[in-house]
Order: structure tokens, then sequence, then C-alpha cells
């Protein structure tokens, strides 16, 4: 196990704790522990971390998730962090999540690689019956929205394996085994399609691609590689 | 193959294949994809039974398709007809008279796009073991 330098919240104010560090806090029944330090991208997944919250100093072993984020609980016994937004909190056991902001070059360049295979097979299927069984063509709405939509990645996910339908459909899939896997498709009015399969859960439905990338998506993701 | 003047309903512990003529309805790691299970333009899908054939006749079969189509047959996965009987889906004898008695079709797709893919990714999850490569296209199991 490696450790983090140490690292101190105290006197945080907002987004705090240096470069890319975005702190949130949420109501929770879980507890476990109550210290936390910087996160980096040459962390490992699963490590130790030294820190202290509000003078308590202490450590942690923790788990990175895919999207350089950790998690813990506590009991908020008062102001802590100095964030007047917590007040109502005061008193609630609430869960911590602090995630890395700070965008990763090697995942942008993966992202780059992908917008570039995105382009050739939009292009490569832009006519009809390109699969030789009278498919239809992805249009280039469908190819501009499923670029949007893996712009729109938030830094540190999973990239998918994309390809082309029948239907004129773009999918995405992010996937882990058989039975750990989200599967979406683009239409060219900007709806998405998607289904997922968490073992013995079968969640689906349907979103309209807006500014950001659907919470939806990135819920059901987490899952697929939690 | 199946006596072509008794074909019989299918039965649940019936294997079925289906065979695959895109890449990129193959993982490297032997699995399928969604894709591979889902209707497009019809609510139907072609698979073709095992019983009563031989191996090298349900390969024949599935080289006429790849090949009516103009493809190549990368290979087969094989699915139990009990693992077709899920949510709406459901597995008819088919025939395809006097070349194929064996043929069958998964019925009872819905027309949601989300409900055939939540569907299909079941289907995927539920093949016998690795997707069998045909012979000569063993390359196959890349991802496309």
């Amino acid at each position: 196990m490696n450790a983090s330098p140490g690292y101190s919240f105290d006197g945080a104010q907002g987004e705090s704790g240096g470069p890319g560090l975005l702190l949130e806090l949420r109501e929770s029944p879980r507890g476990m522990s109550q210290t936390v330090g910087p996160i980096t991208s040459s962390m490992p997944k699963k490590c130790e971390i030294f820190g202290r919250i509000h003078g308590v100093r202490g450590r942690v072993f923790t788990e990175r998730n895919f999207m350089s984020t950790i998690t813990f609980t506590r009991n908020l016994e008062s102001e802590t962090l100095h964030l007047p937004e917590l007040r109502s909190l005061v008193g609630h056991r609430v869960e911590i999540v602090v995630r890395d902001s700070e965008p990763s070059p090697e995942f942008e360049a993966a992202r780059s690689v992908l917008l570039k295979t995105l382009d050739e097979i939009g292009q490569r299927c832009s006519e009809p019956n390109w699969d030789g069984e009278q498919a239809e063509a992805v249009s280039s709405a469908t190819h501009a929205i499923a670029r949007r939509l893996l712009e729109l990645l938030p830094s540190d996910t999973p990239l998918p394996v994309i390809a082309a339908e029948p239907d004129g459909q773009l999918n995405f899939e992010w996937y882990q085994s058989p039975r750990r896997l989200l599967t979406a498709s683009i239409s060219a009015c900007g709806t998405l399609f998607w289904a997922a399969l968490i073992n013995s859960e079968d969640p689906r439905g349907s979103c309209q691609l807006s500014d950001r990338f659907p919470s939806t998506l990135v819920y059901w993701i987490g899952l697929v590689y939690g | 193959m199946i006596d072509s003047t008794h074909v019989p309903p299918v039965d649940d512990a019936e294997l079925l294949a289906r065979f695959i003529v895109n890449g990129n309805e193959v993982r490297a790691d032997g699995t399928v994809r969604p894709q591979l299970f889902l209707p497009y333009k019809w609510v139907e899908l072609s698979v073709n039974r095992h019983r009563d054939a031989a191996s090298n006749e349900t390969w024949s079969v599935g080289f006429q398709v790849a090949e009516q189509r103009s493809k190549t047959l990368l290979g087969r996965a094989d699915i139990r007809a009990s693992s077709c009987w899920v949510g709406t889906l459901s597995v008819l004898a088919s025939p395809i008279l006097p070349h194929n008695p064996n043929h069958a079709d998964i019925i009872g797709y819905p027309d949601r796009k989300d409900e055939q893919l939540s569907l299909a990714a079941k289907l995927a999850a539920a093949i016998e073991s690795p997707w069998h490569p045909a012979s000569g296209s063993d390359k196959g199991r890349v991802e496309a």
C-alpha cells in the first residue's frame, strides 16, 4: 500500500484541497472513517491516505474508483470544513465524496483517439446498406450527437466501445462482463435508448441528450465498474 | 437434421445456434455483444436448432446464411432454448423447407429500442460457452 502525502482540510472554503480536488457532502446511513488526503492520477486504486479534518489527524484505508473519487462517512459535529452551506447538516451522519476534477492527459488522449474512431465509423456508415443487409445510414445528426456525448463524458470515466447499428443508430457500450454492462444507442433526434445488466438488475430507459452527460448513465457506468 | 415431415416444437433443453457474420457482434474475450441478438426490421430473430443435426450440418447452414448475405461466416454462438424464454420472448420452430427443417425464430421482441437492448443483453449473457469460430475464420475472435 502506498501512502499519499499528509494533507489538512482545515480552513477550507468551498472547492478546496489544492488543484483538482472537489469536496462534496451528502447524508448517508453508513459510517466509516474521517480522514482524507489529496488524490492523484498516479494513486493506486486501493491506498492508505493520511490527513486530517477539523484538526483531527488520522488515516483511512480507502478505495479509489474509476473517476478518481474517494468516499467516506462521518458524523458532522460542527461546521466542519468551515462551509456555511453545511449548517443544516450539522448533527447528521454524512457521506463525504472527494472527486479529482483535474483532467487527465492520458484520458484526454484516449478520448481523442476514440473521437477519430467515431468519425471513421460515421463516414463508413454514412450511406444506406453499409452492412450489405439494407442497414439505414448513420446520419450526420446521429454522428454529431454521438460526438457530443463522447465530448461530454466526464473525465476518467471508462471509454465505451462504439459501433454502428443496422437501424442507423450509434451504440456505446461500457462492458465489464456479460452481466455487468451498459449499452446505449443514440438516435438522430438526440434520444438515448439505454439498458444495463448488473447481475440480476436490468434497468433500461431513454433520455434526451442536453448540455450535460446524462447523470443516469454516469450512475450505471459506476455500477458496471464498481 | 430434423425430419422435415415431423418438425417438433422447440424443447426447453434444446441448443440453438446464432450465426455470427459481423465482427462488431463479438468481443475479444469470447463473449458476444447484445447486437448479435438485436432484431432489425423484423420482430423475430433467426436461430438454428442443433436437434438431430450433425455438427457439419449446422455449420453448413451457417455458411449458406453467410453466403446469402454476401458475408463471411465468423462463427456461431449457442444458447439454450430455455434461456430465450425471457420477458416477452419465446422460441418457435420455423422450418425453411425443404432445405432447413432446423430453422427457428426467437419471437416477441417489443418495439421500444431500450426494451430490445435489455432483452438482447440477457440473451448475449446466456450463451453456453465462448462463441465458436468457423473453420478458417479463427482470427475472427478480435473485436471489430
